[in-house]
């Protein structure tokens, strides 16, 4: 026999016979081939380490897998070589071959399929089509991973040696099987952490990230690392009666945003509980849960809670497919600690801005104090000269007229007095919300020296009351008004390089969402940004949230959305 | 008038009305000094505009009283109350306020002063307040010392550290007890062995600390 492997020599390498008697030629022949075995046997055992090596080197389990097979045909010599790896739940769960003819592929499935042999012990038999066949087992962790079988090219049974040589090769797949695994594992673990951090990091940046997107982004980064069909981010409703999906990501996932369902005995509520991942491997278990905003049946489901210093927030739930894998430990234990670690986040955030909000209070009340102190100053001395001329004057009827002048000015101061804690914004007279927007763009635009584009999407009308339309406008107005400001009075093009503005008003029934952008320098390094407070103070009284991304180079982007159903 | 009770505290002379009046502004400075210069029982012996001039001016003249602006540039009026009373120990100083609020309480404590005056020009309410804090025998304002000491008395103990009632954890709680026995800075430098600007510095910086912190949830101990 010979080997494929073309770095081998070949066997006709081997002596030659010289002899010139026919027992001598006999010998000869004998020693030959005896020759030729032991150096085939070498040639074997030298393509059996190169196919050792290559199958070890490997660190992802298909190429692992294409390794073994090939090794397993260059070291037997064989035409063909398949390896079936068995799924959990019986039958195929992949076949890698090499050689083997496309007719072929159908028979050596369902052969491997048949978890042959039962216990491990090699099987030489007659392949699909008449063919020597010999199959191995592979272990890995110490269970049976699949099969290793090779086709032979020739007509009588595969030798011991090559059983030997095959069996040898599938200890060193299982092995390397093992390996990638734990490869595989780690390389999740690094994915999982970078995620949490990522998310970590965004939750907790100067601008204290947009609540939503934050949200998005950790269903999005379960979706992907869990190999999950759909990840929902589920919380209790204000009276812990239902589940709502607040975002989800995955197929499906614009269906069941936004659904309740009964909290019940659902799975999110469950690890909510616990304070721990709550997981449903198999159909049995399904059926105890209670029906969630889940399209179609799924399979394995886990949940991860979103602990908070009262307890948990809410849940991931992660959904799979219902021909998937179950959750693996170290799928469980991955999982869950990422949830750990984005509600930690999560808890700073809220955190921070709850007391950046309280300092935005402040910082407001602080700027009105102080304009307003400096204008009961200037009233107060108005009324000093005033009241130091009528005490001059000895015409008494200028006398009443200056004194009543002082009282004017102290009524003034004492409005001030009475209105400084409660600053009131005028508001607009009635009007929808569509028409306040058209009037503060027709009123900036002369200011701005440019006209705002302007969008509306959804019935952005049959949401707004007259209150949020006048809040609207004002912030509108205010965060205009601080474009102008940035470019002075001669328009804002050439100054702070704003060429475009874009006011955007969208809803889909449930959340108003005002977008301003701009494509400006935005703001110089250091600029106070108390106006922005401001903002995000008004923005906090309408249950919404503002953030004011600046990125780096690009123009500035207002985003408030405001729950409105 | 003068009663048997100022002679403890003021016991070197007599007290006869006179004023000092500190503001940057002069218009209110003018038209203060014509104001009070007007009243019966009261004569303005001095005009400041500048912490500077009212130190020179509370030597030579000996006032009973200055009417200073709490909003004075520079490092505030708390800071120029607090300087001329290290300078001159039982100078009664009257804070002049845009606001009548806890934050106007919170200032005449820690500046020591007498009491506060909120901007206001006709009727007889700052003559009448004048007059009545010049017969006072009180240098520091018994009334702002009682609120802060009622906020400060809901405080509560927050891992290990002191909180008050305004929500503030407060590390300079020894220098402000001293603030608010109306000790001058001069008193308290020498006590706990620190620079009276140090002091000041540390009384402005408690200003800050409590005034920002003032709309924190009061919480009893």
């Amino acid at each position: 026999m010979s080997a494929p492997c073309s770095d081998d020599p070949p066997t006709e390498d081997g002596p030659d016979p010289v002899a010139p008697g026919q027992t001598v030629e006999d010998l000869m022949v004998q020693v030959v081939e005896r020759a030729d075995e032991i150096i085939g046997t070498q040639v074997q055992l030298r393509s059996l380490l190169v196919a050792n090596r290559a199958v070890v080197g490997e660190l992802s389990v298909p190429e692992v897998l294409l390794r073994a097979v090939e090794g397993a045909r260059a070291v037997t010599g064989a035409r063909a070589a398949a390896l079936g790896v068995l799924s959990r739940e019986g039958g195929l769960e992949s076949m890698v071959h090499d050689g083997l003819a496309a007719a072929d592929v159908a028979g050596t499935r369902s052969l491997l399929e048949r978890r042959l042999p039962a216990d491990g012990e090699p099987a030489a038999g007659a392949g699909p089509a008449g063919r020597t066949t010999l199959t191995v087992p592979v272990r890995a962790q110490g269970e049976l991973y699949g099969h290793l079988h090779v086709t032979g090219p020739r007509e009588q049974a595969f030798s011991t040696e090559d059983e030997d040589l095959v069996l040898a090769l599938a200890a060193t797949a299982g092995i390397a099987v093992e390996n990638a695994r734990l490869h595989e594992e780690s390389r999740r673990r690094q994915e999982w952490l970078l995620a949490s951090s990522e998310i970590s990091q965004r939750l907790l940046a100067d601008d204290g990230g947009d609540g939503l997107a934050v949200w998005r982004q950790i269903v999005g980064t379960v979706h992907r690392l869990s190999e999950a069909t759909l990840v929902n981010l589920v919380v209790p409703t204000d009276d812990g009666e239902l589940m709502r999906v607040a975002v989800a990501a995955g197929e499906g996932a614009e269906l069941v945003e936004g659904r309740t369902y009964p909290a019940g005995t659902s799975v999110g509520r469950r690890a909510m509980e616990q304070g721990r991942a709550a997981v449903l491997q198999s159909d049995a278990e399904h059926r105890l849960r209670s029906p969630g905003g889940l399209p179609q049946p799924v399979g394995p489901l886990m949940a991860l809670p979103l602990q908070g210093e009262f307890g948990a927030r809410g849940a991931v739930v992660v959904c799979r497919g219902v021909r998937q894998a179950p959750f693996s430990a170290v799928d469980i234990s991955m999982a869950e600690d990422f949830a750990g670690q984005v509600a930690i986040a999560l808890e700073l955030a809220d955190a921070r801005s709850a007391q950046q909000r309280v300092s935005a209070l402040e910082d407001r009340e602080r700027i009105a104090r102080d304009l307003h102190d400096h204008v009961i100053q200037r009233l107060f001395a108005t009324g000093l000269s005033l009241d130091s001329a009528a005490r001059s004057t000895v015409d008494p009827s200028v006398r009443d007229s200056l004194r009543g002048t002082v009282g004017a000015l102290d009524e003034t101061i004492r409005q001030i007095r009475t209105s400084i804690f409660a600053l009131k914004y005028s508001k607009p007279a009635a009007a929808s919300l569509r028409a306040t927007v058209l009037g503060v763009v027709e009123e900036m635009t002369p200011r701005l020296g440019l006209r705002p584009v302007h969008r509306f999407t959804g019935p952005v009308d049959s949401v707004a009351d007259e209150e949020l339309a006048a809040d609207v406008a004002a912030v509108l107005r205010q965060w205009l008004t601080g474009l102008t400001g940035l470019a002075g009075l001669t328009g804002l093009a050439g100054h702070a390089g704003v060429q475009h503005v874009s006011v955007e008003l969208e809803t889909d029934g449930q959340t108003l969402v005002v977008v301003v952008a701009d494509d400006g320098r935005g703001l110089p390094a250091g600029t106070r940004r108390s106006g922005e407070q401001g903002l995000v103070e008004r923005a906090a009284r309408s249950g919404g949230e503002l953030v004011v991304h600046q990125p780096s180079g690009e123009g500035r982007r207002l985003r408030w959305s405001i729950p409105v159903s | 008038m003068v009663d048997t009770s100022q002679l403890t505290t003021t016991p070197l002379r007599t007290r006869t009305g006179s004023i000092l009046v500190l503001d940057d502004d002069e218009a209110v400075r003018d038209g203060l000094a014509d104001l009070l210069g007007a009243a019966e029982g009261l004569q303005v012996v001095g005009s400041a505009a500048s912490t500077g001039e009212a130190l020179t001016l509370v030597g030579a003249a000996e006032p009973d009283l200055v009417l200073l602006d709490a909003r004075l540039p520079g490092p505030t009026g708390i800071s120029a109350c607090r300087e001329l009373r290290s300078a001159h120990r039982d100078v009664r100083c009257l804070l002049l306020t845009a606001f009548d609020d806890e934050e106007a309480l919170l200032a005449t404590a820690l500046a020591g002063a007498a009491g506060h005056l909120v901007k206001q020009v006709g009727g007889t309410a700052v003559v009448d307040e004048v007059r009545r804090v010049a017969g006072e025998p009180d240098v520091v304002s018994p009334t702002a010392v009682a609120a802060v000491r009622a906020r400060l008395g809901l405080a509560r103990v927050v891992e290990g550290r002191v909180v008050d009632g305004w929500g503030a954890v407060d590390p300079g709680r020894e220098v402000l007890e001293l603030v608010l026995q109306g000790r001058t800075d001069l008193e308290i430098a020498g006590r706990l062995g620190l620079h009276p600007r140090a002091v000041r510095a540390e009384v402005l910086g408690l200003f800050a600390r409590l005034g920002s912190r003032r709309r924190g949830p009061l919480v009893p101990a």
